[in-house]
Order: structure tokens, then sequence, then C-alpha cells
């Protein structure tokens, strides 16, 4: 098989493609910036998965955690970055390619 | 199992700082403090007082709720910055409650000034219709912006009560008729407000953060 004729789809990219990850970059995707409690709260995750997750997220370079005070007390934001919005497009637009000429 | 789509997120991201209850006990709070007001009127205090009254009993209502949403919602739900077509609307919205409250008070200097202006003003089924549209544009407009219908319950519950008396004249045909009906209708907001807030607050558990609350910043300072 040439590589003309791969199947669509190979490129897929695969920090985004897990299941628990993909969750967690669709809710950072429809808002600004948010922090680990609100993801906790909507994606069910325990604190240890959400934060191995984020760290391979931030590893891609897909997210940015950015730190600052409320008072005296630290907090933290997650926030995506413009590389991990583009990231989250392609792979949008890969998968309804990839699914769109299905057969019934 | 989570839905995956966008604007389902999204909404349920936004939907759940609105869901706490605590908007429907402002409501109510709102009305309580108009009962107080009729109940003061009733006993021929003078209007500077009942002002005050209301001013104040307004500042400690929105004082109550917003601690409350600081210690009790804020640590269950986290904190979000929405997007910027949310931040629009928001601007939106405020706009157009403060032409609201511009309305409101340009009626109330109209009542005050129709006798020196002479201007005639409307009887009392018109006077209830410009004030119901003044309460309702602003319920209906925040209702619609903060996805939260239940909103119009309430600004239903004020137009009844202002129908009670301006056209129907309660306070005069009943004692304490005014209080009464203000006192039913903010129980009516209040018992709504209160058990969807304690449902909110069974429901919606504050996260187990495990090793702490800096747990996460410590593993990324670690690295």
């Amino acid at each position: 098989m040439t590589r003309d004729r791969e199947p669509r789809g190979v490129e897929i990219d695969r920090v985004i493609h897990e299941p628990a990850r993909l969750l967690l970059v669709a809710h950072l995707y429809v808002v600004e910036s948010a922090d680990y409690v609100f993801l906790m709260q909507n994606t069910d995750f325990t604190w240890g998965n959400l934060s191995s997750h984020l760290s391979k997220l931030e590893e891609a370079g897909y997210v940015e955690i950015v730190k600052d005070f409320v008072g005296r007390k630290p907090h933290t934001m997650v926030k995506l970055t413009a590389a991990g919005r583009q990231a989250f497009d392609t792979y949008r637009r890969q998968m309804q390619e990839l699914l769109a000429d299905l057969p019934e | 199992m989570n839905s995956i789509r966008l604007r389902d997120i999204e909404r349920r991201s936004w939907r759940a700082y609105q869901q706490d209850g605590l908007t429907d006990v402002q409501f109510g709070g709102l009305m309580l403090a108009a009962a107080v007001v009729a109940i003061l009127d009733r006993l021929g205090t003078p209007p500077w007082s009942r002002i005050a009254t209301l001013t104040v009993l307004a500042f400690l209502e929105v004082g109550v709720i917003l601690w409350m949403r600081w210690r009790y919602v804020a640590p269950r739900l986290g904190a979000v910055k929405f997007a910027p077509w949310r931040v629009r609307r928001t601007r939106a919205m405020r706009i157009l409650l403060a032409a609201c409250v511009l309305a409101t008070a340009s009626l109330v200097a109209l009542t005050s000034l129709s006798k020196g202006l002479g201007i005639a003003l409307p009887g009392d089924l018109g006077a209830w219709l410009i004030i119901s549209a003044v309460i309702l544009v602003p319920v209906a407009g925040l209702a619609m912006f903060l996805d939260y219908p239940r909103l119009l319950v309430h600004g239903g519950l004020f137009v009844i009560v202002e129908f009670l008396h301006i056209v129907i004249k309660l306070p005069s045909r009943l004692p304490f008729g005014g209080a009464f009906a203000y006192g039913v209708a903010a129980s009516i907001s209040l018992a709504v407000g209160i058990g969807v807030y304690i449902r909110f607050l069974r429901t919606v558990p504050r996260p187990l953060l495990g090793q702490g609350a800096n747990a996460l910043e410590d593993s990324h300072d670690a690295r």
C-alpha cells in the first residue's frame, strides 16, 4: 500500500484522542479558563486523574497553568493554549471527515 | 455519562452557576423587604424611614447572598471565566437592567411631578400595566439570558401582588393587606429558593482534593 492510499485518520492526535483528555479539552475549549474544582465537578474525574491528564496536556503544550493569589490563598486556573485550541480544531475536523462517509 | 457536545458542555457549565437557588432566595427576600415596608406604611411611619428600611434590607440581603455564594457555592463549583460571547451578553443584560431602573425612576418622578406639570396619569389598570412591563421585561431578559425560566415565576408573583395593590386596592380593603400579599409571594419564592439550595448542597458535594488544596500546584512545582 502506498502512502497515498493510507486510511484517513492515521495522523489523529493521540494526546487529544484519549477519551478523558478529550472531555477535558472540550470543557476548556468552551470557556476562557477554569480551575481544578470546576473541571472535577464537570468531568467527574478524581483529583489524581485530573492531575495526571492535565500534566500530559501541559507537556504537549496544549494547556497553560496560570497561578495567582485570591486574597492570601493560591489559586490556579487552567487555560487552553493557542496550540491546544488549534489541535482541538484539527481533531474535530479530522473526526468529522473520518466519520462523515460511513455507509448507513 | 458526560455529554461531549460542545454546546451542551458550555450550557451545563453556565447553568450550574445559576441553579443554586440563591437567586430565587434573593427575589423572595426582596418581596419580604417590600412586606416589611408595607407594614411600616400601614403603621404611618414617614416615607424617608420606609425608603431607608428598604435600602438597608436590600443591601443586607445582597451581602448575605454573596457570603453564602462565597462560603458554600464557590468551593463546590469552582471558578471559571466564560467565553467572550458570554461576557458580551452579560454587558448587554446590564445595559437592559440599567435602562429598566432608569424607566422605573422616570415613572416615580413623573408620578410625583404630575400634578405640578398638569400631566394626566393613566388609570389604575394603565399604571399596573406599565409597572408590570417594567418588572417583567428585565425579569424575562434575565430568565432568557441566565437560562433560568423559573425567574418568570417570581416576576409573575411580583405582577400579581402589584395587581392586588393597585387595581384591587387590597391595602385599603384589608388591614395589613399589602404586607400579607407581599408576605405570601415572598414565602413562595423563599420556599422554592431554599428547597433548591438545600438540594444543591446535598447533590453537589465539595470535591475531594486528595493531598490538599495545593496538591496539583505542588506536583507541578515538583516537576
